[in-house]
């Protein structure tokens, strides 16, 4: 359905008219509080987002964005697993390791995983599940 | 220069209604009068914005007293109130570009807050009544400077630069008493305070400093410099206790108060989506488009008619202070 298609994507044409607002500006994370909500509601433009304020050297803007990005969406793999790389460059390897446990069993993509394991060095891969931990 | 004063708003805001309410017809029509002409003197300025809102949270109106569900995108402003049931959690996103979230069963309230990105300069004051909430400092807009407080019952945190968590109430006291550190000791239900910092540790990355918070209680301060150290006040008038380290297992539930699990089902409450999310959309090409603009100022009146709730959505001090219910900390 054609609304679908705008639903899915306006927040994702928004974030990227703000990352090319200004050509100064083009390599920067938005920092407008409104388009910083609008482009944390789906995974996929929460996870863009993050990726920009990491590279702007802004860690605690991406742990935001993606901790908003999980209130919405708990249940989304790869924002907690770039979450739990942050974690660890914020020189929180507990809360890494909180998060990572939450995920149970679920398939990781050695890709994602490779990003973890970047950040937090040596770290237990969460096994298939036996039984829901929560 | 562009202040962000909320408590000069709500103290403007509350002299204009003061003179509407008591003057006679004629200053009444002066200060309408005055509201036409300069809407932006009457209108207060946001404290912040809440940027994700989860199940059950309404925000009771400091303005009108009268308290409605929050929506996402809300303004939120000085004196405004918090409040949360199970399963529930809203982030406040603070001018500054703090985060601030308010987790479950919990009642916040928004003291002071004022900012000042041209002089870059802050202040602002949160207290905590009950239930979970987690503190990240801002660094866009040029990491301000400024006195920034957190305020539970039994305690106050002074805040230099940082992550940190806490609990107010029965699930203090639940997640304290596990804690070898802590053990039983008399708490209050609804006081016991127990309080964690996340970060950022000392081999920190990108623009972030090693955080750390003064703990102050009955008079003594604990400072508080490492990551997931955690101080512990279980009633009023007692010192605080810690700081210690806590185990995985609190540090899991807390977590459990702040943000839903994989397992947990996509938050909701109503409303439509679809016409929110391309409301949404419009917004952000609207706000990308025009750039830069920090925030508008003015009260947004509480939801849409049909909108509801749219939430898809240390190192220890020196010399730790004595536990003062006999058993010593990290002990």
């Amino acid at each position: 359905m054609r609304i679908f298609g705008l639903r899915t994507c306006l927040p994702a044409i928004g974030l990227a008219s703000a990352l090319c607002a200004a050509p100064a500006a083009a390599q920067t994370a938005p920092t407008d509080i409104d388009t910083l909500i609008g482009a944390s509601l789906s995974p996929d433009t929460g996870m863009t987002l993050a990726r920009a304020q990491i590279s702007d050297r802004d860690l605690l803007g991406a742990a935001g964005t993606l901790e908003r990005v999980l209130l919405a969406h708990p249940e989304a793999l790869p924002p907690r697993l770039l979450y739990a790389s942050l974690l660890c460059r914020l020189d929180d390897r507990e809360g890494a390791e909180v998060e990572i446990g939450l995920l149970g069993g679920q398939p990781i993509a050695d890709a994602d995983w490779a990003e973890v394991t970047g950040a937090c060095g040596a770290i237990a891969r969460p096994a298939p599940p036996r039984g829901k931990r929560r | 220069m562009r202040r962000h004063c909320a408590s000069c708003s709500a103290a403007r805001e509350t002299a204009v209604n003061r003179a509407l309410l008591s003057a006679g017809g004629p200053l009444a029509l002066v200060a309408a009068l005055g509201l036409a002409i300069e809407p932006a003197l009457a209108q207060p300025n946001p404290a912040g914005v809440a940027a994700a809102v989860r199940n059950k949270v309404e925000i009771r109106s400091a303005a009108t007293r009268k308290a409605h569900p929050a929506v996402l995108r809300e303004r939120l402003f000085m004196a405004d109130q918090v409040q949360t049931g199970a399963a529930s959690q809203l982030q406040l996103l603070l001018l500054d570009r703090t985060t601030f979230t308010v987790g479950a069963n919990a009642r916040v309230t928004i003291d002071r807050f004022v900012y000042d990105p041209a002089a870059n300069s802050r202040s602002a004051g949160i207290s905590v009544a009950h239930g979970a909430f987690r503190f990240m400092s801002g660094r866009a807009l040029g990491k301000p400077g400024g006195a920034v407080n957190v305020r539970t019952p039994v305690a106050a945190i002074g805040i230099r630069g940082t992550i940190f968590e806490g609990v107010v109430g029965e699930d203090a006291i639940r997640i304290a008493e596990d804690e070898p550190a802590v053990g039983r000791v008399k708490a209050d239900k609804g006081e016991a305070s127990l309080i964690v910092l996340r970060g950022p540790g000392p081999r920190t990355q990108g623009d972030t400093a090693p955080g750390a918070i003064d703990v102050t209680a009955a008079d003594r301060t604990v400072a508080v410099e490492g990551a997931d150290l955690a101080v512990y006040v279980p009633r009023a008038g007692v010192p605080p206790i810690g700081p210690f380290r806590i185990s995985p297992a609190g540090l899991e539930a807390l977590q459990e108060l702040l943000r839903p699990g994989p397992g947990s089902p996509p938050g909701g409450g109503g409303g439509n989506h679809t016409a929110r999310n391309v409301l949404i959309g419009a917004g952000v090409i609207a706000a990308g488009v025009l750039g830069g603009k920090l925030l508008g100022g003015g009260r947004k009146k509480g939801p849409a008619k049909g909108q509801g709730n749219v939430g898809k959505q240390g190192k220890p001090s020196a010399v730790p202070p004595p536990n003062p219910n006999g058993k010593p900390p990290g002990g």
